[in-house]
């Protein structure tokens, strides 16, 4: 999966993309564009973790909610600085990730999904009960916007530009990754876990790295969805957007670096454009991406990536 | 009775079996040695259903069940004692019997039951432990049941895989001796043994496999007395052999 | 507080005998596919939801409309079966696409029941015919006493069902080890099909006895496939007395946290202890009874 010219030209094309789409897009659809970047952050991430390491977590949503409410909590009741919130929330996200990590990942497949689950389901409850911490169903409202040292991110089209560059490198440091020994171990891991530990993978520390290092990127994308909303609330979090999230990895390709890339944007445009269909978000997704599993098993990215490899092979004939 | 034409059995790209024909007729006890990877196994796992072959024919009392579904082959008439037993442990003796004839459940109750004493007849020990979980019996017990599970379908052939793993010889004696009745009394059996001594003495024709092709055949007596140095040419390879 | 306490278990037990039930279907599904039946709850939710539907938009009597929302259910279940879960298994699929897939039916159905039924919640009156018993200061309602009967009836049922009938046996040779089944002639591809049927069959019918308790809603299937699973998972999966007492415990727990913890984190306390329960033991405290012969993720 070394580099090549194509990705060159794609990233580049994608960064030509990001940059000019508010030039010809209206102020909503560089907002829906806004949350599409936040969706390709988290599951860049996530697809580490899934295609890779072949982990399922169904409960990713829970890492966006504390990175969001570490950023909402710290800025609106304590005075912190965005990016000072930021961090902690990170940090502190990353640390419940390693903690709960290191049991459940133990865990076999299925029960790993239930076992996420109902991880994921715990922080919702909690967090849109526990009112005294949290502001319940009401949230924290009046989260401030962005700043780094003083520059502030005032308005939506800034915070566009920010997530779609923290998105892009990203997406340029899931390539490294996944070329690294660390890739090379993931997919080990992913392959077959015994094995990989029969050929020297350390299967613990590198499972928990990359479960710590998804939920980070989840925290991430987590905390500037508050400081783009400038509001959090925990049902922002809940099982829809998990379900979109699956959406996206499946309908993009698991297991393929431009999937989650692709997949997000796909899918935010489908979700905002759904108009007066909108209560229909969740069952369209949830179609959408069990068709995707019957009928492109690979994936958009992955079934165009196998048809040119076919073509390559019929021309080299 | 049973035909095969030009196998080929794949694992991905490991090529398993390279185009083998082999024949069992009405009544024959067939053998097929070989060391280990020979492809043997590939071959009953070919004749069972478990895999799709990639080419070649198999074709049983005429009719071609090579693309057969598992389930429906032992309704023709094959019934196979896997490699390892493989009894339902979790269940007991009679059940596992009683599921041997699964296949023939819309027969009366009491026939199913007057098989299940024939067996119970032929392998004593097997009576002694009806009602014990299958996975308490010993090896050799557990062979006994595999082999009483199969013909409670009343088999036309009998396919053994491995029997002799994991027993003692005079355990294996035991079984060897019940299948040479069987056999006696107009069951045809294709045998698949890593022991090649034991083999060509208990059947009238054997194969020798090796890297997934049939390296030699003929009666098993022939390649007992002259044919061993053969035999063991296709399982240590050419290097060495007097003359 | 202590004197609430008989009440507190009963109700418990009550509530405990419907997650029972349906850990036995999680059970059965999970024996003979090696599958997590993620929709497990929604059956559930299915069964309870049509029979409301008939009954009180159909205007059916209530004898028909239970017949009738059972039936709908079961149809739900081997449909899924076979448009989702068949061609994975033909083509054979890894692990993790049918958790998703299965994870796409709990999302799909219930969306289609808010869509086409509605959001509010439901319910019709109970059963009647059974009496309301009287145990010590505390009293079982007679919808309570049909819960507590149904469960006993299904418990029996099932194991005569896998004890002494021909199907039943082959579905458990299929749970043991799935090649030797196909060699005795058992077709396996309809034993998965059936067990997803046995599985919504007895969703459908922990749902319809339950209803008139505690009414039911589209979005209840979630939470009673998560309690189904810790129940299966306290008791071993496929077990089905073992199901029933685990789903007991989950009852009992959640009626207790309910009550001296929190009313407010009302289900998160079960997923907690569910949490805390798989870390310790990954495997299941109760080992299955059937030793699954096949390749886990």
């Amino acid at each position: 999966m070394t580099w090549h010219l194509t990705n060159t030209h794609g990233v580049m094309a994608l960064i030509a993309v990001a940059i000019a789409f508010p030039l010809f897009g209206s102020a909503s659809a560089v907002t829906v564009m806004a949350l599409g970047g936040l969706f390709a952050i988290v599951a860049i991430g996530l697809n580490l973790l899934v295609g890779y390491a072949g982990k399922i977590s169904f409960g990713h949503n829970a890492f966006m909610a504390m990175g969001a409410y570490g950023s909402g909590i710290l800025t609106v009741n304590y005075g912190w600085s965005p990016l000072a919130a930021m961090v902690a929330g990170i940090v502190g996200t990353g640390l419940v990730a390693f903690v709960i990590g290191a049991p459940i990942l133990r865990v076999r497949g299925h029960y790993l999904a239930m076992i996420t689950l109902a991880f994921a389901q715990i922080i919702i409850i909690v967090s849109t009960r526990w009112t005294e911490v949290t502001g319940g169903l009401t949230g924290i409202p009046g989260v401030p916007d962005f700043s780094i040292l003083g520059y502030a991110f005032d308005t939506r089209l800034k915070m566009y530009y920010l997530i779609w560059c923290i998105a892009i490198v990203l997406f340029l440091l899931s390539f490294r990754i996944v070329d690294s020994r660390f890739g090379r171990a993931l997919r080990a891991l992913g392959a077959h876990e015994a094995a990989a530990g029969a050929l020297g993978v350390d299967v613990v520390r590198c499972r928990i790295q990359i479960f710590v290092l998804s939920a980070v990127f989840a925290a991430l994308a987590g905390s500037l969805y508050a400081h783009f909303l400038n509001y959090v609330n925990g049902t922002f979090f809940d099982l829809g957007v998990m379900i979109q999230l699956m959406a996206i990895l499946v309908v993009g390709g698991i297991g393929t670096l431009w999937g989650p890339m692709i997949g997000a944007v796909l899918l935010i445009w489908v979700s905002q454009n759904l108009g007066s269909y909108a209560e229909y978000s969740q069952l369209i997704f949830g179609l959408l991406y069990g068709g995707a599993l019957l009928f492109l098993p690979r994936g958009a990215v992955g079934e165009i990536a196998a048809w040119f490899k076919r073509l390559r092979k019929v021309r080299s004939d | 009775m049973l035909e095969i034409k030009d196998l080929k059995v794949s694992y991905g790209q490991i090529q398993a079996l390279k185009g083998v024909s082999i024949r069992v007729d009405h009544n024959e006890f067939v053998g097929v040695i070989g060391s280990n990877g020979a492809g043997k196994t590939s071959l009953l796992t070919a004749l069972s259903g478990a895999v799709r072959p990639k080419g070649g024919s198999i074709i049983f009392d005429g009719e071609d069940i090579t693309y057969l579904p598992q389930h429906l082959r032992v309704g023709r008439g094959i019934a196979i004692v896997p490699e390892g037993r493989q009894v339902l442990g979790p269940l007991t003796v009679m059940e596992n019997l009683e599921l041997g004839a699964y296949q023939r459940r819309g027969t009366p109750r009491a026939l199913i039951v007057r098989d299940e004493e024939m067996i119970l007849d032929l392998f004593p020990i097997l009576r002694q432990r009806a009602r014990q979980l299958a996975a308490t019996l010993s090896g050799g017990e557990q062979q006994m049941l595999a082999i009483g599970r199969a013909l409670m379908s009343r088999p036309r052939l009998l396919l053994l895989d491995e029997p002799s793993f994991g027993l003692a010889p005079i355990i294996f004696g035991e079984i060897l001796a019940t299948l040479r009745q069987l056999h006696a009394e107009g069951l045809a059996c294709l045998m698949v043994e890593q022991d090649a001594h034991v083999t060509l003495e208990l059947t009238s024709r054997s194969y020798v496999f090796r890297t997934g092709q049939v390296a030699t055949e003929g009666s098993s007596a022939e390649l007992r007395q002259g044919g061993l140095v053969l035999v063991e040419e296709s399982y240590l390879g050419s290097a060495g052999t007097p003359s | 507080m202590m004197d609430l306490l008989p009440v507190l278990l009963v109700n418990g037990i009550v509530f405990g005998a419907i997650y029972g039930i349906n850990a036995v279907g999680l059970g059965i599904v999970y024996n003979t596919t090696g599958i997590i039946n993620f929709a497990q709850g929604e059956f559930v939710m299915l069964g309870g939801m049509t029979t409301a539907y008939f009954y009180g938009e159909a205007g059916f009597p209530l004898a028909l409309a239970i017949v009738g929302g059972v039936a709908v259910t079961v149809l739900v279940g081997l449909l899924a079966e076979r448009l989702v879960i068949r061609p994975l298994w033909r083509r054979g699929a890894k692990d993790w696409t049918y958790v998703f897939m299965l994870f796409a039916v709990a999302t799909v159905v219930p969306n289609i029941v808010m869509l086409g039924i509605g959001r509010d919640p439901l319910t019709f009156p109970a059963f009647g015919g059974l009496p309301s018993v009287q145990m010590g200061s505390v009293t079982l309602s007679s919808q309570a006493v049909w819960v507590l009967v149904v469960t006993v009836l299904v418990v029996i049922a099932l194991q005569g069902f896998f004890g002494r009938t021909m199907l039943g046996k082959a579905m458990k040779a299929t749970a043991i080890n799935r090649r030797v089944a196909a060699w005795l002639g058992i077709n396996v591809e309809k034993m998965v099909a059936m067990s997803f049927g046995l599985a919504a069959l007895l969703g459908a019918i922990g749902g319809v006895v339950f209803t008139p308790l505690i009414s039911t809603q589209f979005d209840t299937g979630l939470s009673m496939t998560l309690n189904g699973f810790a129940a299966a998972i306290i008791g071993g999966m496929g077990n089905i007395r073992g199901a029933i007492v685990g789903g007991l415990v989950i009852g009992i727990l959640q009626s207790l946290s309910t009550a001296f913890i929190s009313s407010v984190y009302g289900d998160a306390v079960t997923y907690a202890v569910l949490f805390v329960l798989l870390v310790i033991w990954p495997a299941g405290i109760f080992r299955p009874l059937i030793e699954l012969q096949h390749e886990e993720i």
